[in-house]
């Protein structure tokens, strides 16, 4: 497997040349931009109640406050919690993996009677505001008995528009030589889809798989609204038990926060050599 | 062929949609299913069981630590014939939370409230009027501070139990005070003396032009409104009445404090620090606040000594102090009203706020169990003149109350956004809140 | 094979149905699992909100019909006007901002350079982190203590009040919307630039190409689907913007003086805050209407500049 290079308006000449140093200088300015306000959450994270009102505000905790982690963990059942999260996260990502992929194939490739129009109505879906459908949501859920279960909140997130028009796009730009080719050889759609697509897709599937975790994670109002045995909550609701009626404990909400974003990084770092891949167009001439 | 496949999709999406909308129950219809199974379970003579649900969000917070749970426990021990469905809830979009689960036909029997949200939904009719229940049980209501029972009140009808309330007093810096050589604020204090004060204790203490210390700080806006007796609107709520002169003083004291005295941090100094915070780094002189803040000022705050006293007298001589408070409510969609009542009495009654003034949660509206509990709990913490809490209930009010208060507040706040900062002046803000107002009112 | 012209009536709609049944059975196959999903849960709830919006529903008391009054009011009132604006203000500002930033540092990234892998994720994190943390940081950091203005004083100019000016708040929001989500767009346009295939470009290089011709003639044009994607989305997406706006203004209340209410905001407001939910929905409507007509417009125009579009 090569990594290509593409080429950019710069081409660098040596290792070390002028635009290289360039790209990298402006790279870690940007990365610097993009991490700074992370340094301050988990500076703060890791500061003691009477460091958070230091005048004027510094960047180091003096000490070190690890049992903020600790008693973020435990006030907060985040074993519990983490796990909920977690099934229903994981459980939204694979059936939108499956089920976008396969409606993006669709869309991109098949023809049928209707198709435009339909794809129109995915995008229409997209346009409306969450704040007025999560009650008529609730309502189904409730007429499909469905209230206060993990699978009513997963439910209707297994299919979004978003994820089916990502697909399509990316769906445009694979070779039609594979697909004569798969079609030459006996192939019908849903074995090329599976054997051929797929496994030659994994850079965008690892883009919407992270993408998805990342989105039903962090949700707040449809897990709070649906889950109310307090065993079945959701990670995310769970923190908003350091937002009092009046006040909130920030050192324990910017730990919380810490431990919420370290998942989808791990998944985010496991996904990486998904990212880098190259369509192979070798081994189906013929 | 395109075209009528198309046309067949979208009839077969506006049946759909029909169908299902049409089981939609209309908010206050039909209960949730089990409340409907329980209640076809009645027998005419003896105790049957029953089984209320209940919501909350009181003592759901990391002070507290869901001390509700032991009221409720207490109340089932008391009361075996009543199961309890509890569920404690964060205080976040608890309001959001309820409303879908009353449009979405899975509303509670009980459900805790703050006074916006209560007197909302005692305007919607979605909450019931207890005094029938009161007046039929004889429960005595003189147990209660009174205004904690008038807060909850709407157009006569007592629509809550109090369960807690706070109030607001005013917290001074000993060292700042000292250092100024000023004598500490007492209950005497008046408006005169307050800014006098204000304006010998804001100090730029490293000349760099920022003022690092200020005298006081802000209260939210309703209160500057209630300093002066002024009103938002007449008493049949028909017309605003913010342009009248009471509410342009009151307001005008407010926007001082920040504009033109400088004495109280702007919207932009708190943005790097909130007052909170300020006055936990010996920042405020005179810091407006409620007893949520107990526990926390007790454990950080050691480098100055701070005691509290009641809020000043205003520029009208008129003393008042903001009052919240929250209560607990029975949904009016409740097929088990008694059985709720009996649940309410005990979560708002000694029992149940004995143990929640024992975790520490505000104060018990109760007097018995504030004046007894509250201060034998304040022992060895500070501020020390902790009676100032129970005493200021004498001159507390509450906002004023109305179906649209949310948006009328919205109205005013956002013209007072642009006068403290000095966009507009007072009666200019008024006069367009007004504005937006009366229409609201006409509706 | 195909038939023989004969001499015979055409086909009816069945008869060419099940002609082509096989055909078209595939195409419904693969979408019609997520169609059902999204017709369920999206596509009804749509129209359930259109109901509602002919009604004053508080969803504490049982709604009423009241025909068109939201509408009419939507119309006539003067926040409506602010509102929308502040939203193609933050629309107009932030989407290209996003689409050129994350595709010019999605084009540095696809090299080979050390701490790929580390860049990457610094570009990410941003998107994944909760947007009630990051709020709250970005308030305080563009406070007088913040980074933002401690840089302006040592430079020797007065601090700026970003958040609370009510002619810069908007655009401080916006600026941070476009920081917190470039992380989504360069990962969507590391993907497409990988599936520009190898042999074409050491084909165009072998023929004589120089960079900037691959780019302009291979690499861009088959990145048009994702730029294509990225420019519709971020239209969609930012037109309702509402999260950073209720987590940056104080107190929630898309202040100060309504400078950064945003759509999103105001449907939110009314839905939940002010109990009038056949009003939200009414907003929703009206922005749906011109969410579909700005996409229309994009979709209409595709095939003149998107690879692959048939």
């Amino acid at each position: 497997m090569n990594n290509s290079v593409i080429e950019t308006p710069y081409k660098p000449k040596s290792k070390f040349s002028v635009s290289r140093i360039l790209i990298y200088v402006l790279l870690s300015l940007g990365a610097l931009v993009m991490i700074v306000p992370f340094l301050w959450m988990l500076s703060t994270s890791l500061k003691d109640q009477q460091q958070l009102f230091a005048w004027p505000p510094n960047w180091l905790p003096n000490p070190f406050v690890w049992s903020n982690y600790t008693e973020v963990m435990t006030k907060i059942k985040f074993g519990q919690y983490g796990w909920n999260t977690f099934k229903i996260t994981a459980a939204v990502t694979i059936g939108r993996l499956i089920l976008c992929s396969m409606a993006g194939y669709g869309f991109a490739r098949m023809k049928f009677p209707g198709k435009d129009f339909l794809f129109f109505l995915t995008l229409a879906t997209m346009m409306i505001s969450s704040q007025i459908t999560i009650i008529p949501n609730f309502i189904i859920m409730r007429n499909l008995g469905l209230v206060d279960t993990h699978l009513g909140v997963i439910l209707p997130q297994l299919a979004d528009g978003f994820s089916i028009f990502l697909m399509r796009q990316f769906f445009l730009t694979f070779p039609y030589e594979l697909e004569d080719a798969a079609k030459l050889d006996g192939c019908n759609p849903f074995m090329f889809y599976l054997l051929i697509l797929i496994p030659n897709s994994k850079a965008i599937l690892a883009t919407l798989a992270v993408m998805t975790f990342q989105g039903v994670w962090n949700d707040f109002l449809w897990p709070l609204v649906m889950l109310t045995s307090p065993e079945k909550r959701t990670l995310s609701v769970g923190l908003s038990y350091l937002v009092g009626q009046y006040t909130t404990r920030w050192d324990l909400q910017m730990a919380g926060s810490v431990l919420t974003v370290l998942p989808i990084l791990i998944l985010f770092f496991l996904l990486q050599k998904y990212f880098v891949q190259s369509i192979k167009m070798t081994g189906l001439k013929g | 062929m395109k075209k009528s496949l198309q046309f067949v999709v979208l009839s077969a999406l506006i049946v759909m949609a029909t169908l299902l909308g049409a089981c939609a129950p209309v908010a206050t219809e039909a209960p949730a299913a089990v409340d409907v199974t329980k209640a076809a379970v009645t027998d005419a003579a003896g105790v049957e069981p029953v089984t209320i649900k209940v919501v909350s969000f009181l003592t759901y917070n990391e002070n507290a630590d869901g001390a509700e749970t032991k009221v409720v426990e207490a109340f089932q021990a008391a009361h075996p014939e009543i199961t309890v469905d509890f569920q404690l809830l964060p205080y976040a979009d608890y309001f959001t939370s309820l409303k879908t689960w009353i449009a979405g036909g899975t509303a509670p029997d009980v459900a805790s409230m703050d006074l916006a949200m209560l007197q909302e939904m005692a305007a919607a009719g979605s909450i019931v009027d207890l005094n029938p229940m009161i007046e039929a049980d004889g429960y005595d209501l003189s147990q209660y501070y009174q205004s904690t029972l008038d807060m909850f009140q709407n157009n006569g009808g007592q629509y809550g139990l109090p369960a807690s309330y706070s109030n607001v007093v005013l917290y001074y810096n000993k060292s700042l005070f000292d250092a100024a050589g000023l004598a500490y604020p007492d209950d005497t204090m008046d408006w005169a003396t307050f800014m006098d004060y204000n304006k010998k204790l804001t100090q730029d203490t490293n000349g760099d032009g920022t003022i690092d210390i200020f005298g006081t700080s802000r209260l939210w806006w309703p209160y500057y409104m209630l300093l002066t007796g002024a009103t938002p609107f007449n008493a049949d709520a028909t017309q605003c009445t913010l342009t009248e002169q009471a509410a342009i003083d009151g307001f005008q004291a407010m926007v001082d404090l920040t504009l033109t005295d400088k004495v109280a941090p702007s919207a932009n100094d708190l943005a790097a620090q909130d007052d909170w915070h300020m006055f936990e780094a010996g920042r405020i002189a005179m810091y407006p606040i409620g007893p949520w803040s107990i526990t926390e000022f007790n454990e950080v705050i050691t480098d100055f000594d701070w005691d509290a006293t009641t809020l000043p007298i205003g520029p009208t001589g008129k003393k008042v102090t903001f009052l919240f408070g929250n209560a607990y409510s029975v949904l009016s969609s409740s097929k088990q009203q008694e059985a709720a009542f009996e649940f309410m009495k005990f979560v708002t009654g000694p029992e149940g706020d004995q143990i929640r003034q024992d975790a520490g949660f505000e104060i018990a509206p109760i007097k018995a169990v504030a004046e007894g509990s509250f201060l034998k709990a304040m022992e060895g913490k500070k501020p020390v003149n902790a009676a100032v809490f129970l005493d200021s209930a004498a001159f507390a009010e509450s906002v004023p109350t109305h179906a649209r208060w949310s948006e009328i507040a919205d109205a005013i706040s956002t013209q007072l956004d642009s006068a403290l900062l000095g966009d507009i002046t007072v009666p200019e803000a008024m006069q367009n809140a007004c504005d937006t107002i009366n229409p609201i009112l006409a509706e | 094979m195909e038939n023989s012209q004969t001499l015979e009536p055409p086909p009816s709609f069945f008869q060419k149905l099940r002609k082509n049944l096989g055909k078209y059975f595939w195409g419904y196959f693969f979408v019609l699992p997520s169609l059902l999903i999204i017709l369920l849960f999206k596509l009804v709830p749509l129209i359930m909100g259109f109901g509602i919006s002919f009604t004053n529903w508080s969803l504490l008391a049982s709604p009423e019909f009241v025909q068109f009054a939201n509408y009419t009011k939507l119309f006539t009132d003067p926040t409506t006007g602010k509102v929308f604006g502040n939203t193609f203000y933050y629309s107009f500002l932030s989407v290209p901002l996003n689409i050129l930033l994350s595709l010019g540092l999605a084009l540095a990234l696809n090299q080979k350079i050390k701490g790929l892998a580390f860049f990457r994720t610094a570009y990410y994190i941003p998107v994944v982190a909760a947007s009630v943390a990051v709020s709250a940081i970005w308030v305080w950091l563009l406070s007088d203590f913040g980074i933002f203005n401690t840089f302006l004083t040592s430079l020797g100019f007065k601090s700026l009040n970003l958040l609370q000016n009510t002619k810069t708040a908007l655009t401080a929001i916006a600026l941070v919307d476009v920081w917190k989500n470039l992380g989504f767009n360069v990962i969507i346009f590391l993907a497409a630039l990988q599936d520009v295939p190898d042999e074409l470009r050491e084909a165009a290089k072998v023929d004589g190409a120089n960079s900037w011709g691959i780019f302009k003639n291979i690499t861009l044009p088959l990145i048009t689907p994702a730029i294509f994607f990225t420019a519709v989305m971020g239209v969609i997406g930012s037109l309702q913007t509402f999260d950073l706006v209720y987590n940056m203004s104080m107190k929630h209340e898309g202040g100060p003086a309504r400078a950064t209410s945003t759509v999103g905001f105001y449907i939110w407001q009314n839905a939940f805050k002010y109990s009038k939910m056949g009003y939200a929905a009414a907003i929703s409507f009206a922005l749906m209407v011109i969410l579909m007509v700005l996409t229309l417009i994009q979709w209409r125009m595709r095939r003149k500049w998107v690879y692959g579009e048939e």
